[in-house]
């Protein structure tokens, strides 16, 4: 278990995660400050990667544990601990999506009300439905794709933080950012297209 | 200069161009005109419903918070499990992935059974001989 002699000297909340990585191997409490730091961020991650706060919630802990588990092992190969994290959480929502054989849609009510941003003008003229369906689209891109768009728009991390998550290079994320975005604008097209008869035949009484 | 050299370097202001907006909105801090001042190359209709496209995402994409009894009883969860060599079986079993739990069941069971079987074989060897006996002498 920890050390009490050892955490009395150490400033937990000032060190860098370097540091607490190396006091986290034996004392609890630096894992705890690490995982204070990365909690929030962890679950954002895995609740938009499984679409609803309960798995969320239950992958969550499963990558707080694992990663309390290998910390031992961890060794500082210049990539930030948060990219070992969120390492761990890619795996763990893939196997989560194996075991389930399905992709769960966002639940849209839940979304709404904790996550719209009123100072937002898009947010506002942006219809549920239409909300729905960007959700829905982007939940059809492959898993790098959408891994992308959540560190970017959701963890608002730097492009070299991304790289170094996703083991690319800072120009293979432009790139892959381009792709995304036209992928992302054909399946809404698609949809818009397949969607244009159904709208017609409602609109007709048909 | 070749027809490829140009294609290549509009894609590459494309990407850069879209990236840079990228951070911009996920800084909350996006000035269009002068993003748009900085690649003049490109022309409004090359980039425009790509750009619009990104601050649909962006707004839809927002954070969202884990509730604060998860996290506290999470954290005190894991502050009494623990290092890592002090994570005890049961711990470490209920946090494998159910495909995992199942599989391990499967085999401790199989083995189980066949432990059993193995078992019960000399009970069943006496219990024919006894059988045999019986009907020899009668």
């Amino acid at each position: 278990m920890s050390e009490p002699a050892n955490q009395a000297q150490h400033d937990y909340m000032e060190a860098e995660d370097a540091q607490l990585v190396e006091w986290a191997k034996n004392d609890t409490e630096a894992f705890g400050e690490l995982y204070t730091r990365y909690v929030q961020k962890i679950y954002n991650y895995v609740y938009y990667r499984t679409g609803n706060h309960h798995d969320a919630e239950d992958l969550t802990s499963r990558v707080f544990y694992r990663a309390l588990g290998h910390i031992g092992n961890y060794t500082d190969r210049g990539v930030p601990f948060s990219a070992w994290l969120y390492r761990i959480a890619h795996n763990l929502v893939a196997n989560w999506h194996r075991d389930r054989g399905r992709k769960k849609v966002v639940p849209l009510e839940d979304h709404i009300i904790s996550g719209l941003p009123f100072d937002a003008p898009e947010a506002i003229t942006e219809t549920q439905e239409e909300r729905e369906r960007l959700l829905a689209s982007i939940r059809e891109l492959p898993e790098d794709r959408q891994q992308l768009l959540l560190l970017k728009f959701v963890e608002r991390l730097s492009n070299a933080e991304i790289g170094a998550i996703m083991d690319r290079t800072e120009g293979a994320i432009k790139s892959l950012y381009h792709r995304t975005l036209l992928s992302l604008r054909t399946i809404l097209q698609q949809q818009e297209d397949e969607s244009q008869p159904e709208k017609r035949r409602k609109r007709f009484g048909l | 200069m070749p027809f490829s050299f140009f294609r290549n370097h509009s894609q590459q202001q494309i990407e850069d161009l879209l990236l840079a907006h990228a951070d911009a909105l996920a800084d909350g801090s996006v000035d269009l005109d002068t993003l748009l001042e900085q690649y003049t190359t490109l022309t409004a209709s090359q980039v425009e419903g790509l750009l619009l496209l990104a601050e649909r995402i962006s707004s839809v994409l927002t954070e969202v918070k884990p509730s604060d009894t998860f996290v506290s009883q999470l954290r005190y969860e894991l502050s009494h499990a623990g290092l890592p060599e002090d994570l005890g079986f049961w711990m470490r079993l209920r946090h494998l992935s159910p495909r995992t739990q199942l599989a391990a069941a499967s085999i401790g069971g199989a083995t189980l059974a066949g432990v059993v079987l193995i078992a019960s074989r000399p009970l069943w060897e006496m219990v024919g001989i006894r059988r045999n006996r019986r009907t020899a002498i009668a």
